[in-house]
């Protein structure tokens, strides 16, 4: 997982501090968490001291009578400390749960920012094991790590202080202990987190192989090779095991660490009043006040470093959440600053060049082609030729390196995206389907579309008969795992999608595969039904539908190297000829 | 233990006994502080004794450090029995999926399955490592404390005993008021990140659609419901810690007022009251613990459900008790077989009877949802008929083992699935210990040799997820490339070429046309023109062998595979 770790980060910019900025989202929130933390903790110490002040003055001697007051006051202290407490906690997990919400809805807009750039290449799985699993390890952060610590600064300089008053000697001994501790957790803090990190990119790996298994099933069983992928992923759960127990060991040695040294604190500052009891120059009233003293000034620290123990997967996944979070957008979009609206179906690519980034060569290079409005014009070339590459652009998942992409005379950058993709919309050759009913998906288009508009697209799109043979008609549920679509009914689902959206312009990636008699036929019915008022891009593969084509484009090494009607084309003997010659069915 | 969940984590009794045993020495080094700092302090205040209490200052140094190397001990017990339940429990619900095989995979969201066999296994790991023991401990250390305590003054262990009690107590009566309604917290996570990992997979879709702003707003429905189950299920801790935090710190009040009074009384001595200050605390610590360690747990124990559900799934093909040796012939019968999917109102078969004889060639055609893909499932065993059997080589393929059966058949589907890694290792599922020439004559045979010698990487290009790297007929041909190599008596193509252009359908044609004469083979297809020679050809309709008999007997007769041969040669003109 390495490209979602900290590696795409600028060191200068690692860590948990770039999850401070949600803070001031929830600024009441935090405010409350800190005070109600910091109250819990004086309610706390204010027992304690009581107590010790009473067994001080009840050794010495005190009458009953004396005490009193200190019942009533140790007793108030601990009803406080109690309700502060719970208090605390209620209010840190309002404020922990509040922003995790906003971590995870940030982790879709970052996404969806980026997409389809980002997304492809990585595997879905551990994606999500980002937006679920990090996310949730931020709870950490926000509800135990945050608010803690800046009780743990201020409430032990709070009693240290108030232990100089007492017995300045013993507080000037202590005093070295407070940073020595708080420093336990940075000795070892690369290691931590390049354990985390390795720990979190071990688990995203094996979500992500979980969830290859279960999707291919079938080969895994055809083959013959579910022991062997039992094995590797029981391999995989036993590297993070080994990852967990090297981040546990380490993490348990901070906190043993910590406990002595809090321990040797303690220790030290009893020895010191040891002394300063038994030369006179402390009355032993105070010296039990002073000993917890000395334990409560280093309790606040306890307490957080018991979250140390998660700091490295916590930066480790805050780094992975802040990345895509901080997504750049792939296209800008400039619906604020214009209004452009398009206004016409013609389409034009003006010496278009675009490669995918530097690995591969460019993809694209002085594409120049138009059509005209109400067209039918089919793309055609080899595989790997830029076909899909010209309807992403049109699309604008990617902005062009160079030349411009006009629909309706408006160049697509000048155009808020929202009305592009209202213009032009795309049957795509793998056609998604989102769990939920079929009417849903068709719904898409049109998200207020009556049944009734679901139905008449459905009919146009050749899929009303199919749809309706099933048991569930319109209703029933599709998806990932949901019912087996063929890919031509798929093909028709999305067209019936594109219906409802009624742009004038529509991009179709024609699937490659070949399809039975009755879904060609049907598919064919539908693109004609489609085409009518509007211009059509077809990526095209198969003969029939190129022929049917008002023109065709032929796409070789990232240019139009010929254009026009079939027979024109034939009769020229160049690259289309060579193509078609090799589909034997249109000859 | 009585709970269910026990049974879930598998032998880890003695990795928790070494939790339990190191937790209640860290226990006991506790209590040795307590007494010493009083001690020592008694020692000061009787008679300025410095000896006696630097003999207490140097036992505590040591007890301290003990502590510290315990702590550490701890830390690595919990981790123990954490990965020793992970372990047992993945291994346990993998080989359950794999048993379950891809017909219930297929009925389910495979985010979902991964949420249970990952994170939900990850979430309940903390109830043993942790809560486990530290329930133990906390039970027998308090107790031991408690006693500590009695032996000084039975009358303080006395007092603070109701306010240790009170925990379980009101625990109960809590759970009795709340109905014991377990958290659906793990249930309301799994359905977010399963609608997440949705729109994840179609965003371009969306995108394309703007969609996207309204996906949003379920999305964040969601994780409002998400958070507000979060609140609910923090509720039930929130009042465990509160009643903890009160009932530790009001002990211990109440016990310093009461003893603080009496040794103002004369009644106890002052090493009693130096006791209560330094000791009285230590009962509630284990206690305080488990309350940190039941936040952590508590959540995860909703992901018993899913991980329990999935366990106790039953596998709708069993394996036979005694299997048949598979036989060393290869023809295919099927007699009188019906089926129906489950909830389908229709069955997909319906006494279907015909035999394949060795090495011959059989078309299946017919529209679409006719039963054609259902006949390679059954003969697979992804479903057992209801009624009728299904032979190989005479025997029935119920009583062979699944993995024999299995090693008979090769199959090409209609879509593929690639694993995420090289060319080369997808095409090795077929054939773990393939050579590299073995791998390269195959993709040769598929006509993808080529193509994949043109990538920089060659066969080390890794394909992506689901091999999104590769177009669909790329990704056929590797499907292909893979079903060669595994070189099985039964071949079955279900529109094995349907997504490869027709000039290279040609080719791998020609590469099946060597392969026919030497197995049996099934052919699905949707393009007649391939099957023209075929030995036989059966036309399906509506779950039933309509038509049988070759390509010119067919057309002749003039039935339904008349009427789409000739339906088809209208679309090609």
């Amino acid at each position: 997982m390495t490209e979602i770790s900290a590696a795409t980060l600028p060191s200068a910019s690692r860590g948990l501090r770039h999850l401070l900025p949600f803070v001031a989202t929830k600024r009441t929130h935090f405010i409350l968490t800190v005070t109600s933390g910091i109250l819990a903790q004086i309610a706390t110490v204010t027992a304690l001291a009581t107590g010790a002040w009473l067994v001080g003055h009840a050794v010495q001697g005190a009458s009953t009578t004396e005490l009193t007051s200190a019942f009533w006051l140790l007793g108030s202290a601990v009803l406080a400390a109690a309700v502060f407490k719970w208090w605390q906690i209620f209010i840190s997990h309002d404020f922990a749960f509040g922003l995790i919400e906003v971590l995870q809805v940030g982790i879709y807009d970052g996404l969806e920012r980026a997409a389809p750039a980002y997304v492809m290449g990585r595997r879905t799985g551990e994606l999500a094991s980002v937006a679920t699993g990090d996310a949730d390890l931020m709870e950490w952060f926000y509800a135990h790590v945050l608010g803690d610590y800046i009780g743990a600064v201020i409430v032990p300089v709070g009693v240290l202080i108030t232990l100089a008053f007492i017995q300045p000697i013993m507080a000037l001994v202590l005093l070295p202990f407070l940073p020595l501790v708080a420093s336990v957790p940075f000795w070892l803090s690369k290691r931590a987190g390049e354990q985390g990190n390795a720990l979190l990119s071990a688990l995203g790996l094996l979500n992500a192989e979980v969830v290859e298994g279960v999707q291919g099933l079938r080969e895994l069983t055809v083959f013959g090779n579910c022991t062997a992928f039992l094995q590797r992923l029981m391999g995989r759960t036993r590297a993070v095991h080994v990852l967990q127990m090297r981040y546990g060991s380490r993490a348990g040695l901070e906190q043993a660490a910590i406990d002595v040294l809090l321990a040797l604190g303690v220790l030290a500052t009893v020895t010191t009043g040891l002394f300063l009891v038994s030369s006179g120059q402390m009355e032993f009233t105070y010296y039990p006040v002073a000993v917890v003293l000395a334990g409560a000034a280093l309790a606040p620290i306890t307490e957080v470093t018991q979250t140390a123990r998660k700091l490295g997967e916590l930066r480790a996944g805050a780094n992975r959440v802040i990345t895509i979070f901080h997504q750049e957008a792939q296209v800008a979009d400039n619906a604020a600053l214009s209004d452009a609206t398009v206004a016409d179906g013609s389409v034009e690519f003006k010496n278009v060049r675009f490669a995918y980034g530097n690995a591969r060569g460019p993809v694209l290079s002085e594409a120049n082609f138009q059509l005209r409005p109400g067209e039918t014009v089919a793309l055609v070339g080899a595989s790997g030729a830029g076909k899909s590459t010209c309807a992403n652009l049109l699309m604008r998942f990617w902005d062009t390196e160079a030349g411009a992409i006009r629909v309706g005379g408006q160049d697509v950058k000048d155009l808020p995206i929202d009305e592009l993709r209202a213009k032009v919309t795309l049957v795509p050759q793998d056609v998604y389907l989102f769990s939920g009913t079929i009417a849903d998906n068709i719904r898409m288009g049109k998200p207020d579309a009556s049944q009734a508009e679901i139905e008449t697209a459905a009919r146009l799109a050749q899929a009303h008969d199919f749809i309706a043979s099933l048991p569930k008609g319109y209703e029933t549920p599709c998806g990932e795992r949901g019912l087996r679509l063929s890919g031509g009914q798929r093909q028709r689902i999305a067209i019936a999608r594109a219906f409802l959206r009624d742009a004038p312009v529509l991009i179709m990636d024609e699937a490659v595969s070949n399809l039975d008699t009755e879904n060609e036929l049907a598919l064919q019915t539908a693109i004609n039904e489609i085409r009518k008022n509007r211009t059509v891009l077809i990526i095209a593969h198969r003969p029939s539908t190129i022929r049917s084509a008002d023109r065709i484009l032929v796409l070789e090494q990232g240019r139009i190297v010929e254009e026009g009607r079939h027979e024109d084309l034939i009769a020229r003997g160049g690259v289309y000829t060579r193509l078609i010659a090799e589909v034997p069915h249109a000859a | 233990m009585k709970n269910p969940l026990w049974a879930l984590a598998g032998p880890i009794r003695p990795q928790i006994t070494a939790s339990v045993i190191v937790g209640l020495l860290v226990t006991a080094a506790y209590i040795a502080q307590g007494l010493l700092l009083a001690t020592a302090l008694s020692y000061v205040l009787a008679a300025h004794d410095m000896t006696g209490a630097a003999y207490c200052i140097a036992g505590l140094a040591f007890v301290l450090l003990a502590r510290g190397a315990l702590l550490w001990l701890s830390e690595v017990c919990a981790q123990r029995t954490a990965q020793a339940t992970k372990e047992t429990m993945r291994e346990r619900l993998l080989a359950k999926l794999l048993e379950l095989g891809p017909a219930f995979a297929n009925a389910r969201q495979s985010s979902g399955l991964q949420q249970t066999i990952v994170n939900g296994v990850e979430a309940i790991e903390t109830y043993f490592s942790r809560y486990m023991p530290s329930l133990i401990v906390s039970v027998i250390g308090t107790v031991i404390v408690l006693a500590c305590l009695a032996i000084l003054d039975p009358l303080s262990a006395l007092v603070l005993t109701p306010f240790v009690c009170a925990l379980p107590i009101f625990s109960k009566l809590w759970r009795k008021w709340r109905g014991s309604k377990s958290s659906k917290l793990f249930a309301v996570r799994t359905a977010f990140g399963t609608y997440l990992f949705d729109s994840l997979q179609g965003l371009v879709t969306l995108k394309a659609f703007s969609a996207t702003v309204l996906r949003r707003v379920e999305l964040v429905k969601k994780a409002i419901e998400l958070r507000l189950e979060a609140m609910r299920t923090l509720s039930v801790s929130l009042m465990r810690s509160g009643i903890t935090g009160l009932m530790s710190m009001g002990g211990v009040a109440v016990l310093l007022s009461l003893n603080s009074w009496r040794l103002a009384d004369h009644q106890i001595a002052p090493i009693v009251l130096f006791a209560t200050l330094f000791l009285a605390r230590e009962v509630f610590r284990p206690l305080d613990r488990l309350e940190r360690e039941f936040h952590a747990a508590h959540a995860g124990i909703s992901a018993a459900g899913p991980i329990t559900e999935l366990l106790a799934s039953e596998a709708i093909i069993r394996e036979p008790a005694a299997p048949e040796r598979p036989s060393k012939r290869s023809d295919v019968t099927f007699e009188n077989v019906t089926f129906a999917y489950d909830g389908a109102d229709r069955a997909a078969l319906d006494r279907v009877n015909f035999t394949i004889a060795e090495k011959k060639r059989v078309a299946l055609v017919g529209p679409s949802g006719a039963g054609k893909t259902t006949v390679a499932s059954l003969l697979l065993r992804f479903f057992d008929p209801s009624q009728g059997t299904i032979r190989i080589g005479g025997i029935d393929i119920r009583d062979m083992s699944l993995e024999d059966l299995r090693a008979q058949i090769a199959l090409v589907a209609q879509d593929t699935f690639l694993f995420h890694g090289t060319i080369a290792e997808n095409l090795r599922i077929a054939k773990p210990d393939a050579t590299d020439g073995e791998i390269k004559e195959a993709a040769a045979a598929a006509q993808i040799d080529e193509f994949i010698a043109g990538l920089p990487l060659g066969y080390a290009t890794e394909v992506g997820e689901r091999g999104t790297q590769l177009s669909g007929g790329q990704r056929q041909r590797i499907a292909i490339a893979r079903a060669l190599l595994k070189n099985a008596p039964i071949l079955i193509l279900d529109e094995a070429t349907s997504s490869v252009d027709p000039a290279s359908e040609q080719a791998i044609q020609a590469a099946f046309d060597n392969l026919f004469n030497q197995r049996t083979t099934i052919v699905i297809a949707h393009r007649l023109s391939t099957i023209r020679n075929a030995d036989a050809i059966l036309v399906f309709n509506q779950g039933s062998v309509v038509e049988h008999g070759t390509h010119d007997d067919l057309v002749s007769k003039g039935g339904l595979y008349a009427k789409l041969t000739s339906a088809q040669q209208g679309m090609a003109a």
